[in-house]
C-alpha cells in the first residue's frame, strides 16, 4: 500500500513541470528590439526610440519578407526604464532585448553624460551587452529613418557595416556596450564613440544632422564622439579616429597614403595589415610621463604619380626603398598621434588612451595619491609617441616599376 | 550506527566544494573592492589561515579518534554541555544550507528566470539535498567526484574562450601593496573557507585516519588556489572599477562572452556547474547537520532527522525579504560574524584547551 502511495506522489510530482515554466512566452507574443534610440526631449525627459522588426526566418521559405522592417516606437519619460515601459501603451507586443544590436545615443544626452541613463540597461541581464555603442549628431531620429538598399535586414545591417569598417577602413572607434560601461566606470580613462550617421545614396553624401532622410540611404560611420567622463565634449574626424586606433594597437586594417620616398609629390597608399601598440606611464615627481609604442605592419598597396607613367630608373626590390617609405608612414602616424593627444589634453581634457587606468592598475598607490586631480596631471602629461613601420611586401607588383627601353622618359 | 567511509581524495575533493561554492560566488566581487590587484594575495592568505584554522579542529579531532564534535562533545564536557554543542554544530550545519539555498536560488532567478518565483528553486533544491542527504556521504562523494571535475572543466572552458578580450596590465600583480585592502579582502573568503568546520562532524568517515590531515589541507589550499586564480582572471578580464560593481562578475563574463557573434550567453554553463557545486554542499551539510543531532539525541538512524529536514531548510530559506537583507544579515553579519567563528575557531579552541586540560590527547 505505502509503495503505491509513493509511486502516486512520484507520477504527480513529475506532471509538474509539465505544464511549462513559468518565463514561457512564445517567439510571436515579442516584439524583437534591434536598435534603441536615447535622446532628451525639451523638458528634460528622456525620449526612448525603440526599432523593432519582425522575426525572419534564416533559411529560405519561399514566403516574401515584409516589406518594411524597421519600425520604431518612441515614448518618453522621467527616465529611460520608464520610457521603454510607456512603449507598451501602443505597443501590443513584450519588448525582447536579448537581440538589440545597436544603441544610438543623441547628441543632447550624451553632452548632459550618459551613464545614469545607461543605468537601467547595464543592470538589466536580458540587455545584451554585445550591442554597438553610436552616438548620433544632433537627433538618433533620422538615423532611423534610414531606407538601406544593399542590407534590408536590420539586425545584421549595423553588424556588417560595424565589420566592413573595422576590417578595411579603421577610422571611427567602435565599441561595445560592454566595454563602454567598463571606459565609464573606469576613472582613469575617457571613452571614444563611434559616430553614426546617414549617406544619401542619390547625392552620394554624408547628411548634415537635422537634414531630410531620402528614399535611399544608408548608415554611415562618420569619426568618433570625445567623452570626458560621461560627457561629450567633442568630435574627432576619421583620420583622428584611425590614429586613436593606431595608438591603442587596434587598428586590424586600413589605409594610409604617404608622400613617395622618390618624390614627395608622388603618393604611396600603405595598406595596414597589422598593428600592437603599448602604453606606459608612471608619476615622477609633479608629472605624468608616459610612452605610446606603436608597431605597424603593412604593404604598399598603390602608387600614384604625379607625371602619368613615371617609371623607376631601378626596378631592383630595394630594402632602403622599403625603410624609406617605412619612414614617411612613422612621420605621418607620430605627427597625426602627437596632435590628437596634444587636443585631447587641451581641447578636451579626456584622457582618451587611459594612462590613468595604466598608472591606477600598475601603481595603485601613485593612483591614489593623483585621482583627485588627474584632469590636470594628464593636461600636463609629457607623453613620447615612438613608431615602428615595417614594410611587408608591395603585394605581386614590384615596388618600382620598371622604365621600359622606348617609354616614356621619367618625369623628374 | 552504520558508520559509511570515504576515501581520503574524496575528502579532499569535498573540502574544496565546500569551500568554493560560496566563496566563488560572494568572493571575486568583494575581494577585488577592497584588494583591486592583490586579490591574489587575500585569497591565498585566506586559504592559509583556513588551513590554519583547520589544524586546529584537526588536533581536537586527533584526541578523539573515531568520534564525531557531537559524540566527544559529551564525553568532554558532560552531557549538560556537550548536548548544546552538538545542538549548535547541526544549527550551524541547517542554517548554512538555508542560506545557501536562499542565495543560489535567487542567483538563478536574477541571472536566468527572473518571472519565476522563489519557490520552485528553493522547494526543488530541498528535495534534492534531502534526497542526497538520505542517501548518505558515499552517495554525495560519489557524486561530488563527477560534478566538481565537470564544472571546474566548465568553467575553465568558459574563461579560456573569453581570454582574448582581457587586457593583461588589469590582471597583474602589482608591488604597491595596499596591506590594509588585502587584510579586509580576505574575511569573505576565510568566512567561506570556515564552513570547513564539517570535518568535525564527518572526520570518522574518513577511511584512512591517518590521512585526514593531509587531505583536509590539501583541500583547502586547492579551494584557495583555485579561487585566486578566479578572482585574478576576473581582474584580468573586467577591471577592478566593474568588477566589483557586480555581485557575481563571472556571470558577467559568461555572459558577455562572445565567440564569432554566433555564439553568446554562456551563463547557464556557469550556473549549472555553480548549482551542482552548492547542491554537494547542502547535501552534505544536511548529511552533517542530521547526524550531529542523531547523535547529540543518542539515536541511531539519521534519516528522520534529513526528513524533518524537509521543513526547516524552506523556512530559514524563506526567512530574508530581500537580497540586501539575505546578504547582510542573514549571511555577513549572522553567518560570517558570528556562527562560522563560533563553531571553526572559538568552539574547538574552548574544547582543545579543556581536552590538553583533561589529558585527552
Amino acid at each position: 500500500m505505502h509503495k503505491k502511495v509513493w509511486v502516486f506522489m512520484l507520477l504527480l510530482a513529475c506532471s509538474l513541470p509539465l505544464s511549462g515554466c513559468w518565463n514561457r512566452i512564445e517567439p510571436e507574443e515579442y516584439a524583437w528590439i534591434t536598435y534603441v534610440g536615447l535622446d532628451l526631449v525639451d523638458g528634460g525627459q528622456v525620449k526612448v526610440d525603440v526599432c523593432v522588426m519582425p522575426p525572419l526566418s534564416p533559411v529560405p521559405t519561399g514566403v516574401a519578407p515584409p516589406e518594411k522592417l524597421m519600425h520604431v516606437f518612441s515614448a518618453t519619460g522621467d527616465t529611460v526604464f520608464e520610457a521603454v515601459r510607456r512603449v507598451n501603451a501602443y505597443m501590443p507586443k513584450r519588448l525582447f532585448w536579448p537581440y538589440l544590436q545597436a544603441l544610438v545615443i543623441g547628441e543632447k544626452l550624451a553632452r548632459q553624460g550618459v551613464e545614469q541613463h545607461l543605468d537601467a540597461l547595464f543592470r538589466n541581464t536580458r540587455v545584451r551587452k554585445n550591442a554597438w555603442v553610436f552616438i548620433a549628431q544632433g537627433s538618433p531620429d533620422m538615423v532611423f529613418e534610414v531606407n538601406p538598399q544593399i542590407e534590408k535586414n536590420p539586425a545584421t545591417l549595423i553588424d556588417f557595416l560595424v565589420k566592413t569598417e573595422s576590417s578595411f577602413l579603421g577610422k571611427s572607434r567602435v565599441i561595445r556596450l560592454k566595454d563602454f560601461q567598463q571606459e565609464l566606470a573606469d576613472p582613469g580613462v575617457d571613452p571614444l564613440v563611434s559616430v553614426l550617421g546617414v549617406w544619401d545614396a542619390e547625392q552620394q553624401k554624408l547628411l548634415p544632422p537635422g537634414a531630410a532622410v531620402p528614399s535611399k540611404s544608408e548608415f554611415a560611420l562618420n569619426g568618433s564622439a570625445v567623452f570626458h567622463g560621461d560627457e561629450l565634449v567633442g568630435w574627432l574626424s576619421p583620420d583622428e579616429s584611425q590614429f586613436f586606433l593606431l595608438a591603442k594597437g587596434k587598428m586590424k586594417t586600413g589605409l594610409i597614403v604617404v608622400p613617395h620616398p622618390d618624390n614627395p609629390e608622388n603618393l604611396a597608399g600603405i595598406e595596414i595589415i597589422g598593428n600592437k601598440a603599448g602604453l606606459e606611464a608612471k608619476v615622477e615627481g609633479d608629472q605624468v610621463r608616459a610612452a605610446v609604442k606603436i608597431k605597424i605592419t603593412g604593404n604598399l598597396g598603390d602608387q600614384w604619380f604625379k607625371v602619368s607613367g613615371e617609371k623607376a630608373q631601378d626596378h631592383s626590390e630595394d630594402p632602403e626603398f622599403y625603410r624609406q617609405l617605412g619612414e614617411q608612414l612613422e612621420r605621418k602616424v607620430k605627427a597625426g598621434v602627437e596632435s590628437l593627444l596634444a587636443r585631447s589634453q587641451t581641447e578636451f581634457h579626456s584622457d582618451i588612451l587611459g594612462l590613468g587606468d595604466y598608472i591606477c592598475n600598475r601603481y595603485p598607490n601613485d593612483w591614489e595619491q593623483i585621482k583627485s586631480g588627474w584632469e590636470e596631471y594628464y593636461d600636463k602629461a609629457a607623453i613620447e609617441v615612438e613608431v615602428k613601420v615595417n614594410i611587408l611586401a608591395p603585394n605581386v607588383l614590384r615596388s618600382r616599376l620598371p622604365k621600359q627601353s622606348g617609354g616614356e622618359e621619367a618625369g623628374t | 550506527m552504520n558508520i559509511e567511509r570515504i576515501s581520503s581524495r574524496q575528502l579532499t575533493w569535498l573540502i574544496i566544494s565546500v569551500n568554493l561554492s560560496a566563496s566563488m560566488i560572494l568572493g571575486p566581487s568583494v575581494i577585488i573592492f577592497y584588494a583591486k590587484q592583490s586579490a591574489w594575495l587575500s585569497s591565498l592568505l585566506a586559504a592559509l589561515l583556513a588551513a590554519a584554522g583547520a589544524l586546529l579542529n584537526l588536533h581536537l579531532i586527533r584526541c578523539f579518534p573515531g568520534q564525531t564534535v557531537a559524540q566527544f562533545s559529551q564525553k568532554l564536557l558532560g552531557p549538560w554541555f556537550g548536548k548544546p554543542i552538538g545542538f549548535y554544530y547541526s544549527l550551524v550545519s541547517f542554517y548554512m544550507v538555508g542560506v545557501c539555498l536562499r542565495m543560489i536560488s535567487q542567483l538563478v532567478k536574477m541571472t536566468l528566470m527572473p518571472e519565476t518565483p522563489l519557490w520552485p528553486f528553493i522547494l526543488g533544491l530541498t528535495l534534492l539535498v534531502v534526497y542526497s542527504a538520505w542517501l548518505g556521504l558515499e552517495a554525495i562523494a560519489r557524486a561530488n567526484d563527477l560534478i566538481l571535475p565537470v564544472s571546474l572543466v566548465g568553467l575553465v572552458f568558459m574563461l579560456l574562450l573569453a581570454a582574448p578580450e582581457g587586457r593583461p596590465y588589469w590582471g597583474l600583480p602589482v608591488w604597491q601593496l595596499n596591506l590594509p585592502g588585502i587584510v579586509m579582502g580576505t574575511f569573505t573568503p576565510l568566512a567561506c573557507f570556515g564552513e570547513v568546520f564539517l570535518i568535525l562532524l564527518i572526520a570518522p568517515a574518513l577511511n584512512k585516519p591517518t590521512e585526514l590531515r593531509t587531505a583536509a589541507v590539501k583541500g583547502i589550499l586547492t579551494a584557495g588556489l583555485i579561487l585566486a586564480a578566479i578572482t585574478q582572471f576576473v581582474l584580468f578580464m573586467m577591471g577592478s572599477f566593474r568588477a566589483s560593481a557586480y555581485f557575481v562578475p563571472v556571470m558577467r563574463i559568461a555572459e558577455e562572452l562572445n565567440i564569432l557573434d554566433i555564439f553568446e550567453r554562456f551563463e547557464p554553463l556557469v550556473l549549472a556547474g555553480w548549482l551542482t557545486i552548492n547542491s554537494v554542499k547542502m547535501s552534505l551539510l544536511t548529511y552533517a547537520g542530521a547526524r550531529s543531532l542523531t547523535e547529540t539525541l543518542n539515536r541511531q538512524n539519521y534519516r528522520p532527522v534529513a526528513l524533518a529536514a524537509l521543513l526547516v531548510l524552506p523556512l530559514l530559506a524563506f526567512l530574508p525579504r530581500n537580497l540586501a537583507e539575505n546578504l547582510s544579515i542573514y549571511v555577513e553579519t549572522v553567518a560570517f560574524k558570528i556562527l562560522i567563528p563560533i563553531a571553526f575557531l572559538i568552539l574547538p579552541g574552548i574544547m582543545l584547551i579543556i581536552a590538553k586540560v583533561k589529558k585527552h590527547a
